[in-house]
């Protein structure tokens, strides 16, 4: 068999590489795609359940429908709960000193006191910045005045929505507040439209 | 046994695990050494990323290194590294998603860690496949103790833990330097020196 000329020889390899490498791609993203989907029915899931709504894994999505309306903001995702008490949870990310920092928290919508708030994923100085992940941080914020927005100060006067920051890591904790208040601002614009 | 250490490949094995460590001898590798050795955690999972696609791209390209035509091998190095990358980052998004989060951009750099591509040019390409893993094999594990080392140190001196698990007491306030990049290169250099004076000083080359 005559030998074929070098550019044809190469040009075939690499159209073959790619096919290869992009049709495996392809469907390892399909893959994926379905996982990641099956995480955020998970996640909705524990959102309801923060709601204190009772469901079975069928009845879930059409209790999820008719309770809970998702809006989706610059500042992250709302979900809004129509019962009593009225809540939302939010779930909302931004930067702190080194990373994206992606919080979790819920208002009660009749009282604007927050329920609770988890730090979901951060990138952090561990025992520094890092300890915003500790449970003493994310308590503090357990039925707190947020009206007017949260903020962490070195030391508490007693004002509404006022938390203890984290020593030696004010960077972070300015991040937090930021990221924090603009959710709470688009959440307050949105209720009350001008 | 004796036959087995007298093998090529098992020379192989040694030579790139410990006397061409990636870390303290080539000095490869260098920026995920510093970024993710902050807890040993995120440095096991980066290292066992890194060490698995380097066994299985080391392997593929030294499988079809008759194939490649010489001019375009760099491109199909990293294409066939990045695939593999890009496949391990998916299976961590997947099962690790914290750790995934964690890591941030670093298992996706993986695609520009100089050790593949080093492994690739200068082995997989010339030797045989059962060769190669070999080789690949000791890189990756040299370059997963080098990290683990160092992560070891920072997080037991920064943050008093190991693997997240509290080891030393509440007097412990954890030092922050170590967690800061700067730190990390103090620990580095340190380890370099270590690491290269046990090589020069107490063992003989077995070469």
């Amino acid at each position: 068999m005559k030998k074929l000329p070098e550019e044809l020889r190469m040009s075939i390899f690499l159209i073959v590489l790619t096919t290869i490498c992009t049709v495996s791609l392809t469907a390892g993203n399909l893959m994926y795609m379905r996982v990641l989907a099956e995480q955020e029915r998970e996640m909705r899931m524990d959102i309801l359940k923060g709601f204190g709504v009772s469901f079975t894994k069928d009845t879930f999505d059409s209790i999820f429908k008719e309770f809970v309306e998702v809006r989706k903001e610059s500042t992250g995702t709302y979900y809004f709960y129509e019962g009593s008490p009225r809540l939302v949870s939010v779930i909302t990310e931004g930067s702190g000193l080194w990373s994206i920092i992606e919080i979790f928290f819920s208002i009660n919508l009749d009282t604007f006191r927050m329920q609770e708030l988890k730090v979901i994923s951060h990138g952090e100085t561990p025992g520094l910045g890092g300890r915003i992940e500790e449970p003493w941080f994310a308590e503090q914020f357990e039925d707190l005045d947020v009206s007017k927005g949260v903020s962490l100060v070195a030391k508490t006067t007693g004002a509404p929505g006022e938390v203890d920051a984290i020593s030696g890591a004010s960077r972070t904790s300015e991040g937090v507040m930021a990221i924090i208040n603009k959710a709470i601002t688009t959440l307050q614009n949105s209720m009350n439209p001008k | 046994m004796e036959s087995v250490t007298k093998s090529k490949g098992f020379t192989y094995f040694i030579e790139s695990l410990w006397y061409n460590n990636a870390t303290f001898s080539m000095v490869l590798g260098i920026c995920s050494a510093l970024a993710v050795t902050t807890n040993m955690r995120n440095a096991l999972v980066m290292g066992l990323s890194v060490t698995g696609v380097l066994i299985i791209s080391s392997t593929v390209l030294s499988a079809i290194r008759s194939m490649i035509p010489e001019r375009v091998r760099l491109i199909t190095f990293m294409l066939i590294i990045s695939t593999f990358v890009i496949m391990a980052d998916f299976l961590l998004k997947v099962y690790l998603p914290t750790i995934s989060k964690a890591l941030g951009p670093y298992v996706g750099l993986i695609i520009t860690n100089c050790i593949l591509m080093g492994r690739a040019e200068a082995f997989a390409i010339k030797h045989a496949v059962w060769h190669s893993l070999l080789d690949s094999a000791g890189s990756g594990l040299g370059y997963l103790g080098s990290i683990m080392v160092i992560a070891t140190i920072r997080e037991l001196l920064g943050s008093g833990s190991l693997f997240g698990l509290r080891i030393l007491g509440s007097w412990w306030q954890g030092w922050g330097l170590l967690m800061m990049p700067a730190g990390a290169f103090f620990i580095l250099g340190f380890y370099i020196m270590t690491a290269n004076i046990i090589q020069k000083r107490f063992m003989n080359r077995c070469k």
